[in-house]
């Protein structure tokens, strides 16, 4: 509605950046139609989008590093001179009273690729403003911004509402909703929800109409751990610049460790970092009560630690590759797969029965082409490289990206029956239900923060949910 | 007027970018300058007659041959691709213009050849961009086909220019004692520095390069952008050819083998990087005098032409490997300064 801010929210995954880029031109939707002040609109590009007065500011940021800032907020509508040269005179100083507007200090004459992140965020909204517009569609707006600069941007949406533009707000934090928005609609699993207005809605109404139901997710059966061995791994002040501001936690054998947080909360940052991908600027990590270094993926896992990545398409599996090759994999020599230096085809063969019958991988042979199995398969195979190392802390992240239930089931078996085994397993999942059933206990990141830490009963959605979409404590959680 | 509002609406404590990088990005140039200066001093020290005149007029239009094709790589290299047809593009143009010179006046002939180039780009772009094959593939596959068009052109043998002293006055020609040739890669580097940074054609070869999301989000029409840009590159090979054939008037079709190496190498040892967005055409132009003043020096000392490909490949190599280390750098010193 023009004059109306109306907020979209949704868990993960529900479909609300799905439906920002049909919107915004980016995606064709397969049926429907949008209408757009009672008139049917079809938007086949994103520039018929923009003629027909809808600018979206993406949450992938649509910026092109090389450029300077103003000819990234100009760009494809440059005002030119009538030498068809372009208008740099024009083009700067436009730049600067947007740049001005949305308070982003900076040259219009810099390059982007020299600012950091919350400055680009700046530029896109700089960029969205700049276009002729009655709609505008913010997809998680604020992600990236500091407390200053997110007041800055509602003194700006305010601005917007009054002078009758319509906002369409994307975000997953509810606190934001209350303070900005008009009406708000909830996505769940690509389907609407309900549509209500603000007023006289409380935070736990919406929490509710999110996650669907009000009931408590059942919890496993929790074990007794001998707490007094030291740690597997010791996590002590973990600092990562611009990512991860002082994590501290303990990970013990036979126990699953959850790891919950919205995106850019810092949860693939701290696996990549225990793994030995990205690098720490301070803190400390111990194994077994001794620190570590680990500089690379070969130290870690030489320190008995292994992560199954987390988009198995970009950094997972090896599609040219048989399913035995993407088993053994992780292997090491002193997981006797290796004879020497020639693999040793029987023992490898053993293994795979092995782990395909405990995994119950539908593969007819080791040697099928892995792209041929379905998705679940394929994930399956990822944890099963598990099962070929000796590796005694795995780190899992989105270990049911997806697959389909029933195989997310078997999954959640497979953890539980590993760290069983006496393994220390730290899932990292934005699937929050999936978390309260595997997890012993949960860490809950927070924009880089650690937002608490649920022990056993405690790990229920409910918890989950209002630690990392909300800063308001809930009471009984031990932090 | 405008920029004295600039000045007083600019907010106080504008942040900077990096001393550091400014400083880099200025040494990025002088560096090329500073080497030019290196081999031209250290060359003339060993054999003074480096510095004849003539010697150096042969460098000059050796030079200017090879920065004009390398304006138009620079342009395919902003889009994150390049041509590996314009050796092939060169000897087919230069055999075109040298035949057509015998049946029509000389302005057609060039035009003519010109032609040629632009159809060869085109296809080019048309192939990269509608077929959605890499441009590696797609050059290289042509960089053959016009090879073999330019043999059967020719059927094997060579085409000699006889009697058009105008057509040589490209070559020989001076103005205020400049040759000719050097005149018109000045005026292609002057229309095409223009053309990349100062219209939105440019901008948005750069933003194509860039991020093609962005560009795509932005409505720029990625596909006409991309033929553009082919043609642009086949057009100046063509150019290439044309000044070849006036300064050898006779011509066939096995010239130009490796210019394309050549020419992706003077771009980037000017500074354009192959991770696409932005391009340094006076870099283009240094690196172009560069690798002439190189070929020069290894000639008038002596040294077998064989190791004129050993200089290029080496120097092509460490221009890659420093375009990924300035990457690096900037990335480390701005992660630290902020």
């Amino acid at each position: 509605m023009p004059g109306e801010v109306h907020a979209l929210v949704g868990e993960n995954g529900a479909g609300k950046s799905t439906l920002i880029k049909i919107l915004g031109g980016l995606l064709c939707p397969t049926s429907g139609i949008i209408q757009l002040d009672g008139r049917t609109v079809y938007f086949n590009n994103p520039l018929q989008a923009q003629v027909a007065g809808v600018s979206v500011i993406t949450q992938e940021f649509n910026l092109v590093p090389q450029l300077t800032v103003a000819e990234n907020i100009f760009l494809g509508r440059e005002p030119k001179r009538r030498s068809g040269l372009v208008d740099w005179d024009t083009i700067n100083r436009r730049s600067t009273q947007l740049l001005q507007k949305v308070g982003l200090k900076v040259s219009p004459t810099q390059r982007l690729e020299y600012l950091n992140v919350a400055d680009k965020q700046l530029v896109e909204i700089a960029k969205a403003l700049s276009r002729e517009f009655r709609y505008i569609i913010m997809d998680e707006p604020t992600a990236t911004l500091s407390k200053v600069e997110v007041e800055r941007l509602f003194t700006i949406i305010r601005g917007l509402r009054q002078r009758g533009a319509g906002v369409l707000y994307i975000t997953h934090h509810l606190n934001e909703i209350f303070r900005i928005a008009d009406r708000v609609t909830v996505l769940r699993d690509g389907r609407k929800i309900g549509t209500r207005l603000i007023k006289g809605l409380t935070e736990s109404d919406a929490i509710t109409m999110i996650m669907g139901r009000v009931l408590k997710g059942y919890s496993i059966e929790h074990e007794e751990r001998d707490e007094t061995r030291a740690p597997a791994l010791s996590v002590r002040n973990l600092i990562v610049p611009r990512a991860l501001f002082g994590i501290s936690f303990d990970l013990h054998y036979g126990e699953v460790l959850g790891c919950a947080g919205l995106v850019g909360s810092g949860r693939s940052v701290l696996l990549h970092v225990i793994f030995g991908l990205l690098h720490m600027s301070g803190g400390e990590i111990q194994v077994d009560g001794r620190p570590v270094s680990l500089l690379n993926a070969t130290d870690a896992i030489r320190e008995g630690i292994l992560m199954l990545p987390e988009d198995r398409q970009v950094e997972g599996i090896f599609p040219d590759l048989t399913v035995l090759e993407n088993l053994v994999i992780n292997a090491q020599r002193a997981d006797n797969v290796f004879s020497r230096f020639l693999l040793d085809k029987k023992a490898e063969w053993e293994k795979y029965d092995r782990v395909r019958i405990s995994l119950s991988i539908q593969a007819h042979s080791p040697s099928q082409m892995v792209s041929t199995l379905s998705g679940g398969n394929q994930q399956k195979v990822i944890l099963g490289r598990a099962f070929m190392t000796q590796s005694r802390i795995l780190l899992l992240n989105e270990p049911t990206r997806g697959v389909d239930v029933g195989t997310k089931v078997e999954i959640h078996e497979l953890i539980r029956q590993m760290a069983h085994e006496g393994r220390a397993i730290l899932v990292s999942s934005s699937d929050i239900p999936e978390l309260t059933k595997v997890s012993d206990r949960c860490l809950i990141l927070n924009a880089g923060r650690e937002g608490g830490l649920l022990v056993n009963k405690q790990v229920t959605e409910d918890n989950i949910l209002a630690h990392t979409i909300s800063q308001i404590a809930v009471e009984g959680c031990a932090t | 007027m405008s920029t004295d509002r600039d000045s007083l609406i600019q907010p106080a404590g504008v942040r900077q970018v990096p001393f550091l990088i400014l400083f880099l990005r200025f040494f990025e140039n002088l560096g090329l300058i500073v080497m030019l200066i290196i081999v031209v001093v250290g060359t003339s020290l060993i054999e003074p007659r480096f510095l004849t005149v003539i010697n150096l007029i042969n460098i000059a239009i050796t030079a200017s041959i090879m920065a004009v094709v390398g304006f138009g790589m620079t342009f395919a290299i902003v889009m994150q691709g390049f041509d590996l047809s314009v050796g092939s593009t060169q000897a087919l143009t230069a055999c075109i213009a040298a035949s057509l010179l015998a049946i029509v006046p000389m302005p057609v002939a060039i035009l003519g050849a010109l032609l040629i180039g632009l159809l060869i780009g085109v296809v080019n772009g048309v192939v990269i961009a509608e077929l959605n094959v890499p441009p590696f593939v797609a050059t290289l596959g042509m960089m053959s086909i016009v090879r073999g068009v330019a043999l059967l052109y020719t059927k094997g043998q060579s085409v000699l220019i006889v009697g058009h002293d105008e057509y040589a006055l490209l070559n020989t020609g001076k103005v205020l004692g400049v040759p000719a040739p050097f005149i018109i890669a000045l005026g292609t580097f002057v229309v095409l520095f223009v053309l990349l940074r100062h219209t939105p054609f440019g901008r948005h070869v750069c933003a194509v390069g860039g991020n093609k999301m962005a560009a795509i989000s932005a409505g720029l029409k990625i596909n006409i952008i991309t033929v553009a840009v082919f043609g642009l590159v086949g057009m100046m090979a063509a150019l290439s050819g044309v000044m070849l054939s006036s300064q050898l008037m006779i011509v066939d079709g096995t010239l130009g083998v490796g210019l394309e190496l050549k020419a992706i190498a003077i771009s980037v040892i000017g500074g354009t990087s192959l991770y696409g967005g932005s391009g340094n055409m006076p870099g283009t132009f240094l690196a172009a005098f560069l690798l002439a003043v190189i070929n020069g020096a290894l000639n008038i000392l002596k040294i077998p032409a064989f190791y004129q490909y050993l200089a290029l490949g080496a120097l092509l190599i460490f221009a890659l490997a420093l375009d990924t280390l300035r990457r690096r750098l900037f990335a480390r010193i701005l992660k630290e300064s902020s």
